[in-house]
């Protein structure tokens, strides 16, 4: 900027300017100068730099069947597949085993919910977390994770739910420090997770699931109906009732399930899709933590499987392993251009680019 | 600034003389002024006959595109939310974008005096387009461009991304 009249900009304005780049771009220009290379570094410039992607970034990731594919929705319109942290995938035995959860630019991913990994896609950096305290058979009951960051404790943490036993409410809880690198029980809850779609939210410093309230004798029902929420700082469990379910989905059915839900951010509020054989359902809980308060948003007429919700607020939805974005406000969807995607997609979650290190 | 805009009860508009560092007097709306949090700050404990402002680091020619930009924000501000007292649709804050983007495409030593101006006059807006449009210019640069361009000495020991 100091063109021909020699000026030179203050250290807070380059800060500033920086500030505004992709990590990508940040990472090689640390060789601009010494100071830059100390600034790109500094807490506080990462901070800086996470605030304004918070503020700005509108990105989708997203996983298919196995942890080595990831990708990311740019800008609404491309989709880039990234190379995943090695030696993650775990051809498991069921279908939608795997679990992915975002926080500050930083992912969890795993496929058996054994070997965990944290990943900064953005700097590329990453870590096999240690093994966890409760065991878990790779093709028995199922898992579910969730990335959070303790706003109190200023830390990164990872929640692991397990359901290690048949026909019981009882989920076994750990969480992982990323300061401590290492993981504490936690109280049991009294409910069990959703089998079938493991999205996860981090919303308003708590992580939310799709939980089931009662497994029946058999174990067949594994309809969703309830979302559980710890508060990442308190560690205390609540739980929410989902709306009732309207319509059905047959082949969901088959499998034990109603409809396909998925958990997401619609306008500041929790929200739940779901698809059935008629349309697909947009729920917002208006008034968080009130059940009283779900309310029907938007109807969307046969475009898909509802996946994520993008950050202005149009529905990430999936059909054969093509993405398509809706938009509710013209009631229109475009198809991304893509090759189809092989196994499809499983689960998606909005990103952002950061400096976070690992 | 106003909950409504009703022109027909208007009071009469007060102005405020800004001096530019070569000299030069702009007599603006008191309301464009204010947009500058630095001359807001120091408004209530001036003398109410005292209304001019000696701003020694901002040259005029830089000082008339401020005062555009001002002018124009506290216009559609308005407009903004006249529209949306009478809850008739209005593409309000979208047009002001484009504006924006349109001002701010200037050349490289513009666009310096633009952005220190908005710094020493505390304007928050104008500072972040300003400072987004460097970022945008930046973007993608090689580090050898990046240093003549903010005129830095290579200090750097060794040079691993140089290649890149």
């Amino acid at each position: 900027m100091s063109g021909s009249r020699g000026k030179i900009l203050p250290d807070d304005i380059i800060e500033e300017i920086l500030s505004r780049l992709p990590v990508k771009s940040l990472l090689k220009l640390r060789c601009v100068c010494k100071s830059w290379c100390t600034l790109i570094s500094d807490p506080n410039f990462i901070n800086l730099h996470l605030k304004h992607s918070l503020e700005n970034n509108d990105q989708t990731i997203l996983r298919g069947h196995l942890a080595s594919e990831v990708y990311l929705l740019e800008c609404k319109q491309r989709l880039v597949k990234l190379d995943s942290p090695p030696n993650l995938s775990m051809p498991s035995f069921m279908y939608n085993d795997g679990t992915l959860s975002c926080c500050n630019g930083l992912v969890c991913l795993t496929d058996d919910g054994n070997t965990i990994c944290l990943w900064n896609p953005s700097t590329r950096r990453h870590r096999i977390l240690p093994q966890p305290l409760v065991a878990r058979n790779p093709s028995g009951y199922t898992f579910n994770m969730g990335f959070a960051y303790n706003s109190i404790e200023k830390d990164y943490v990872v929640v692991r739910l397990v359901v290690t036993a048949r026909f019981q409410n009882l989920c076994e809880v750990e969480i992982y420090s990323l300061r401590d690198n290492s993981w504490t029980r936690i109280q049991n809850i009294s409910h069990t997770i959703c089998r079938d779609n493991k999205g996860v939210v981090f919303f308003v410093g708590a992580l939310h699931w799709l939980g089931v309230r009662d497994v029946d004798y058999l174990g067949i029902k594994v309809m969703p109906d309830i979302i559980i929420a710890l508060d990442v700082t308190s560690k205390k469990f609540r739980e929410f009732q989902l709306p009732q379910c309207e319509h059905i989905n047959l082949e969901w059915k088959r499998l034990g399930n109603q409809c396909w839900t998925s958990i997401s951010i619609l306008n500041g509020c929790l929200c739940i899709m779901r698809e059935n054989d008629i349309h697909d359902e947009v729920w917002v809980m208006k008034e968080y933590g009130t059940k009283e308060s779900w309310f029907k948003l938007y109807i969307i007429e046969q475009f898909g499987c509802p996946l994520s919700v993008t950050k202005s607020r149009e529905i990430v939805l999936q059909k054969k392993g093509i993405l398509c974005l809706y938009d509710p406000k013209h009631q229109s969807a475009r198809s991304v251009k893509t090759k189809p995607v092989p196994n499809g997609f499983t689960l998606g979650t909005t990103f952002v680019d950061s400096l976070v290190p690992l | 600034m106003k909950d409504s805009f009703n022109p027909s009860i208007e009071p009469p508009k007060k102005t405020v003389t800004l001096v530019s560092s070569d000299g030069y007097d702009f007599e603006v709306e008191e309301e464009v002024a204010l947009e500058s949090q630095v001359i807001k700050d120091g408004f209530e404990d001036k003398a109410v006959d005292d209304r001019e402002y000696l701003l020694f680091n901002v040259h005029s020619d830089t000082l008339e595109l401020i005062i555009k930009y001002c002018e124009k924000h506290v216009s559609s501000r308005k407009s903004i939310s006249a529209a949306a007292a009478s809850s008739s649709s209005s593409n309000g804050e979208e047009a002001l974008k484009e504006w924006d983007e349109h001002f701010i495409s200037v050349d490289t030593n513009t666009l310096y005096d633009i952005l220190m101006a908005a710094d020493y006059l505390n304007i928050k807006s104008l500072l972040d387009l300003a400072i987004q449009k460097v970022a945008d210019t930046i973007h993608g640069r090689s580090p050898e461009q990046i240093r003549k361009k903010f005129n830095i000495e290579n200090d750097s020991i060794i040079d691993p991304w140089a290649s890149e």
